[in-house]
């Protein structure tokens, strides 16, 4: 039991917890002047390595160029959650047995002021101090003593005592979300051609991202691509995006949906998303004599501006051909829509052009002794699913972080002490002092007015 | 739409006018102790609302959506916030309406900015039509205008404690009371702050499948929410008060600054092209 105690005192800890604190900061720092895996790909690194062999050593041994998956990072993320356990447990525990926050109380103190009721009886007196204080909302914490000097207490927004444990016990949630969002993550990104079938299983999801404790992304239903909606603003940008998609459930139940950009559409703990990615798919066979067609499909990226076309440039499969492509979507004017769209294709092979020419969908070419077919020209889509486990939990902190700062700062609790001293002359002199959250901004005026109400004649 | 063109441009003028006589009028109070000066100060601060309101509104009309966008627009709303903030506390705490010196230059420094910059109308892209995305910009604007008045009562505790009660001083609140508010407004500052960085990471899920992807101004904004948490823990248990808190809070100012306006400057992030055109 002392050992447990001494871990939650020493956890606890003011310099514990400024220590951890300030660790989180540093290591932030760190993962900003030190290059990521995240931003910089491998050749980065090798480059690094060349150049600067002693420090890329210590950056890989220490695992600083992917820090928020390291093991000091995560060791550091652990301390700081039990930290923060310990501290709610003991917060809440102080609550509730209604014991005074362990806090320094921030004190505001009013220079003595005289209550004008000369000769009054004592229970008149602190009757007028209560009306006072119960038409500011104060309700009385203690009774007075008998003797001398008079000591009053006066309490105001008690439930706001509770604003600091739902601060900290939204963020306790958020990190107990980001964990779990790390060891569970998955994430998977898909290009799906209009009229395209993305099969149940998940192959073909590119760019998947596994947490440690995910299972593989293996979604239990397939989807087609009816079509892509394209809806611009009059500079071109993209106003809205969304695909029309089929869904076929393991059942084999369809379902028509429609996801978007900032709407997502949930199913059964993974979300399917749509992604700023778009652009067209150029559909190609080449045809051999003797031999079945080859397809194949160039997936262009869509430009930044109508005006640019979108281009690239790549092998044909199963062929010694080098195929250069640059789309038109509409030959008389700048478009994102294929309108009437034709794309300019020139062929080389071993650094030779053989082709070079303009096709429309539907349309033959000859290529050597082959043929060459546009089949079709279209939109592809790019969609996103992963998985939101941890969503709720996100949510339910960031409530409780709101009503905490909402409590801390409008039901900030405040305490009114009174001093009285029976002068000589039967007057009263009353002191005032205030403690409270927020005190300097919210509890002057109202100690200003009890003050001028204490102090005028009744 | 001229028309409405117009008048935007208009009260956008009238309200970077206000905020100079405003300007003029808090320097004068403050440099020759005049407390009519400030007052008059305050009423132009308020005065300059208006218009400033109003051309933020017709913006807000020609474009279909709200301030948060261009360049021009997120300035123009963020200096609105930060002098309603100010208004509001100088209304409730007359004995800061001396902060104004510091917030009403700014302000329409920052606007006079913003207005030549291209205030051209800018078209919202489709992840940005979310709830979580007025969140993110409300807090985050507020969470400015909190360290202004934050780094206000700072320096003003600075000045007096090195030039004691001379002049216009005296009429400022106590030094114990002015540590107090600067460490208040820096608790609003800090609150604000983690409801924009939680509200940017829901949208940034949503959107992108991702709470956090270590994006340069990501860090840097949990970098300064983890100072301002610093200052917190340091103010609650070890008592910093005084010029050493004074002057934690200017750094904590200059992050905030980094954050905002300097990180999408010297490094492409998720925030570049919103706010620097």
């Amino acid at each position: 039991m002392g050992l447990l105690q001494g871990l939650s005192r020493l956890a606890t800890h003011p310099k514990t917890v400024i220590g951890l604190i300030l660790a989180s900061l540093g290591s932030c720092l760190l993962s900003e002047l030190i290059p990521q895996t995240a931003v910089n790909g491998p050749a980065y690194f090798q480059k690094l390595a060349q150049l600067h062999p002693l420090a890329s050593a210590i950056i890989d041994h220490l695992s600083l160029q992917s820090f928020s998956s390291s093991p000091w990072f995560l060791t550091l993320s652990f301390l700081l959650a039990v930290s923060l356990t310990v501290s709610l447990g003991q917060q809440a525990q102080r609550l509730l047995s209604s014991r005074t926050s362990a806090a320094p109380p921030l004190l505001l103190a009013s220079a003595p002021c005289r209550l004008s009721l000369p000769g009054q009886p004592l229970p008149t007196l602190l009757g007028a101090i209560n009306t006072i204080l119960d038409q500011q909302g104060y309700r009385p914490v203690n009774r007075p003593a008998d003797g001398r000097p008079l000591a009053l207490t006066f309490a105001k927004h008690q439930l706001g005592r509770w604003g600091a444990l739902l601060l900290h016990g939204g963020l306790w949630l958020l990190i107990m979300a980001a964990t779990i969002g790390y060891l569970t993550h998955s994430r998977g990104f898909v290009q799906v051609m209009e009229g395209e079938t993305i099969p149940a299983g998940g192959h073909d999801w590119l760019e998947t991202e596994l947490g440690p404790l995910a299972s593989p992304l293996r979604p239990e239903f397939s989807f087609r691509l009816d079509r892509l909606k394209v809806a611009l603003w009059p500079d071109g940008s993209k106003k809205s995006i969304a695909s029309a998609l089929t869904l076929t459930d393991a059942n084999g139940h369809e379902r028509r949906l429609e996801p978007s950009l900032a709407q997502p559409i949930d199913l059964a703990g993974l979300t399917l998303s749509q992604t700023n990615h778009l652009g067209y798919h150029v559909s190609l066979i080449i045809k051999m004599p003797g031999k079945p067609g080859i397809p194949t499909h160039f997936m262009l990226d869509a430009a930044k501006r109508p005006q640019d076309l979108p281009h690239a440039k790549t092998d044909f499969p199963m062929t010694d051909y080098i195929f250069e492509i640059s789309l038109s979507p509409d030959p008389e004017r700048p478009s994102f829509f294929l309108n009437r769209p034709q794309v300019a294709v020139t062929v080389t092979k071993n650094d030779a052009i053989v082709f070079r020419g303009r096709l429309r969908p539907g349309q033959r070419a000859t290529l050597e002794d082959n043929d060459l077919y546009c089949q079709a020209i279209g939109y592809w889509s790019g969609l996103t699913l992963f998985s939101g486990y941890a969503l709720p939990l996100v949510y339910v902190g960031f409530g409780l972080i709101f009503c905490g700062v909402c409590l801390l700062y409008f039901l900030a609790p405040r305490k009114i002490f009174f001093r009285l001293e029976l002068l000589p002359d039967s007057d009263y002199e009353v002191t005032m002092t205030a403690s409270g959250k927020n005190a300097a901004i919210f509890l002057t005026p109202e100690l200003t007015a009890i003050r001028q109400r204490l102090s005028s004649p009744t | 739409m001229d028309q409405l063109l117009r008048l935007e441009f208009i009260g956008s003028w009238l309200a970077v006018a206000l905020y100079v006589g405003a300007t003029v009028l808090m320097a004068s109070g403050v440099f020759f102790n005049r407390q009519r000066r400030l007052d008059l100060g305050l009423s132009l601060c308020l005065a300059g609302l208006v218009p400033h309101g109003l051309a933020i509104s017709l913006h807000w009309l020609r474009s279909g959506h709200g301030p948060y966008l261009s360049k021009f627009e997120s300035i123009s709303a963020t200096v609105w916030l930060s002098m309603a903030l100010y208004a509001i506390i100088s209304l409730r705490l007359p004995r800061l309406k001396a902060l104004g010196v510091l917030v009403a230059p700014t302000g329409f420094l920052m606007l006079a900015l913003a207005i030549m910059t291209n205030p051209a109308i800018e078209y919202l892209p489709g992840a940005f039509q979310t709830i979580w995305l007025i969140f993110h910009i409300f807090f985050n604007k507020l969470a400015f205008g909190a360290i202004m008045l934050s780094l206000g009562c700072a320096l003003f505790y600075l000045i007096k404690s090195k030039k004691g009660d001379r002049g216009f001083l005296e009429k400022l609140p106590d030094l114990p009371t002015l540590d107090l508010y600067a460490y208040q407004f820096c608790g609003f500052c800090f609150s604000f702050w983690t409801i924009t960085v939680i509200a940017g990471s829901i949208w940034a899920h949503k959107s992108w499948g991702r709470y956090w992807a270590w994006d340069p101004i990501e860090t840097w904004s949990i970098i300064t929410w983890l100072c301002f948490g610093v200052y917190m823990h340091l103010r609650r248990f070890h008592g910093l008060k005084g010029k050493q808190a004074s002057y934690f809070l200017i750094g904590c100012f200059g992050l905030v600054l980094l954050t905002l306006f300097l990180i999408p400057f010297l490094t492409k992030t998720v925030h570049t092209e919103y706010l620097m055109g």
